[in-house]
């Protein structure tokens, strides 16, 4: 079951700016070289300010971005994909990328509302709008680790219950008959107390003025 | 095989279908397809340690899927003809994305959560957000699972190369063309399933381009001095209607501020649902018809009879409209709207209902669709954003009924903001004959076993 936020583990987000002025090639090699580094913890996003560089020179850079990552990743090929297909496949032929955000102020977007956005979109990032507030950028990415670990932690919670592995199991297991468990959760079982408040809010015209 | 989920969605020999073309899907139905698939396909063992999956399509279906696929210990391969997934939300600021939105009235949905009873473990984060939020956590956890699970391979700018070929091993050998070449590889899979989106919204109509479905628009800051007209009847259309009448992006929002009575909605419910029963029989929209203007007839009576009996409602509707702008049509080509979910048919017609009956707006035209819109003072480049608040003169077409083509022309309008919504053009078929036996035309249920 989904855990409410307040009692789940926190989601530790990794985020990081692209630095100032870093080329498509040069943040690959940043990133490659993160990645080989066992110590270092996964990185989740990077963010690129499409201010500082002009919208037109950031579509660029997205696009020069990605297609520089997938060409580096089909030079892989079909090794990686043999090895992925193998029944315990080695863990340390691939990188993955970060996922690559963009961030853009209104005021920059001007007459080509939404046009910008799908065309950085269509380059393969993220668009996240930057409001005046986070006019600096270390503002805007403890701000978005913040949302994102919020998010997760719910989703973390969830799949950190032990139900995942224990599922991993029936792969091997033969066919059986149909688990009927769910369907005798408590939640089909109306209590007294829920029946009454049930049947209190379908004679109620607003729910509401009663704070239910 | 005799498991009837994947039966219904067979489009080859080991070659599965649950992607766009089905319909209605939500957010929540294509991630339970999906998951559902995957445990099916294991179940009936057509995937397994041995027996890779490939899933075509990184969107929620196609990723919930490999994430599913891979947790469970089968090696798979997701591939995305885009340069990464979920990049149709990823450029949109404006539209509210929530899993179980339109699971409405079900008791689940006032919770936001998926239904407790079901496993836990579903493999994208359940959140509402904005689209580019959501594909943001998205593409995260399916980062994620890519470093938990080394068995799961995701290539992007990848798409199926031809008609897979059932090998005498039973398992399916399929190609793939990667990043402009094609792989020296035929990958043997146990099952193919095909996530592919539904395909393109359609926002132009003639020269005129509107802002697409999926794009950063700016439909909820508009002048209260606008004219604004909407084309379409599904669901594209009636929300639009609702962010723009309203200011608000989530239907759900509108709806818990309204404070509708429990009893009311499990009399909709049951409309909803006698109308659900006919769709999944009936293949084509003109077979939804007489259902389709029962349920219309009776959404509207409805709200007609809720604004009569409890005063409070027209009070919170006066302060959800105080800012809309000063002229809204959404117009649909027949009597009623086209299949749509319940709760954005409820609301619509709700607020069309009051803003007639208390300001006397007439904001509904019904029998009548675009015939020719041209661009006044400026020529329309096929920009939305040049088109975007420019003057235009829209000819409509009367449809007598929406089973046969329209006829008279009727007199012309003005508007600065124009909105088309005239369905999807589906995404061609992976190859010749990928067609199911029998397209199941509902949701699915919560739960399935």
């Amino acid at each position: 079951m989904i855990q409410p936020v307040s009692s789940a583990r926190v989601f530790d987000v990794k985020i990081e700016m692209v630095p100032p002025g870093a080329t498509p090639e040069q943040e690959l090699e940043r990133l490659e070289a993160h990645a080989q580094n066992r110590d270092s913890q996964h990185l989740d996003a990077v963010v690129l300010d499409a201010d500082e560089r002009g919208l037109e020179n950031a579509v660029q850079w997205v696009r020069s971005f990605n297609d520089e990552y997938l060409r580096r990743q089909a030079a892989t090929y079909p090794d990686t994909w043999e090895n992925a297909l193998q029944p315990q496949p080695s863990p340390t032929l691939r990188s993955i990328p970060p996922v690559l955000v963009v961030l853009a102020s209104p005021s920059g977007l001007g007459g080509n509302l939404g046009e910008f956005e799908a065309k950085l979109a269509a380059g393969g990032a993220v668009v996240y709008e930057k409001p005046s507030q986070w006019e600096l950028p270390a503002n805007f990415v403890n701000r978005l680790r913040e949302e994102l670990a919020e998010t997760y932690s719910r989703f973390w919670a969830d799949e950190q219950s032990g139900e995942m592995e224990q599922e991993q199991e029936t792969v091997r297991a033969p066919a059986g008959e149909p688990d009927l468990a769910p369907y005798l959760a408590p939640v089909y079982q109306l209590s007294e107390e829920n029946f009454e408040a049930l049947l209190e809010r379908g004679r109620n015209p607003n729910p509401l003025e009663t704070g239910d | 095989m005799a498991d009837p989920f994947l039966l219904a969605h067979l489009v080859h020999p080991l070659f599965f279908d649950i992607g766009g073309r089905l319909a209605p899907v939500s957010i929540r139905d294509q991630m339970v397809r999906a998951h559902t698939a995957v445990d099916r396909g294991i179940e009936e063992g057509l995937i397994g340690p041995k027996r890779p999956l490939l899933v075509i399509g990184a969107g929620a279906a196609g990723a919930t899927a490999a994430i599913r696929s891979a947790a469970r210990g089968v090696p798979t391969v997701l591939v995305e003809a885009a340069r990464g997934p979920f990049l149709r939300q990823a450029g949109c600021r404006t539209r509210w994305i929530d899993p179980v939105q339109y699971d409405w009235p079900v008791d689940h949905w006032q919770k936001g959560l998926y239904p407790p009873w079901f496993p836990p473990g579903m493999p994208l984060p359940w959140a509402a957000d904005y689209a580019n939020h959501i594909s943001l956590a998205w593409a995260l956890a399916l980062n994620r699972a890519r470093l938990r699970y080394p068995h799961l391979m995701v290539s992007y700018r990848t798409i199926l190369m031809g008609k897979p070929i059932l090998l005498p091993s039973r398992l399916l050998q399929v190609r793939l063309l990667s990043n402009g070449r094609a792989l020296p590889l035929f990958l043997p899979v146990g099952m193919a399933l095909s996530c592919v989106g539904a395909g393109t919204e359609r926002s132009t109509h003639g020269n005129y381009s509107g802002f697409d479905f999926w794009s950063t628009d700016p439909f909820q800051k508009l002048e209260t001095t606008d004219s604004v007209l909407i084309s379409g009847g599904g669901d594209g259309a009636l929300q639009d209607y609702l962010r723009i009448i309203t200011g608000l992006s989530s239907a759900k929002e509108i709806y818990l501020r309204l404070g509708i009575p429990l009893s009311i909605e499990q009399a909709l419910q049951s409309a909803e649902d006698q109308a659900s029963r006919v769709y999944i029989w009936g293949r084509h929209a003109r077979h939804d018809h007489t259902a389709l203007s029962r349920l219309h007839q009776f959404h509207e009576s409805l709200a007609a009879h809720l604004l009569a009996r409890f005063p409070y409602l027209s009070q919170r509707l006066q302060t959800l409209t105080d800012r809309m702008p000063a002229r809204v049509r959404l117009m649909y080509p027949c009597k009623h709207f086209s299949r749509c979910y319940g709760l954005n048919r409820f609301l619509v017609l709700l607020l069309a209902t009051y803003l007639m009956q208390n300001r006397g707006e007439q904001t509904l035209w019904s029998g009548r669709s675009l015939s020719d819109v041209q661009g006044i003072v400026h020529s329309c480049n096929n920009s939305p954003s040049t088109c975007h608040g420019q003057p235009h003169f829209v000819n409509f077409a009367h449809h007598p009924d929406c089973r046969v083509p329209p006829g008279a022309r009727l007199p012309e309008w003005s508007s600065e903001v124009i909105i088309v919504r005239h369905g999807i053009d589906p995404a061609p078929p992976l190859f010749a004959g990928t067609h199911p036996i029998a397209q199941p035309r509902q949701m699915l249920p919560y739960h399935i076993g």
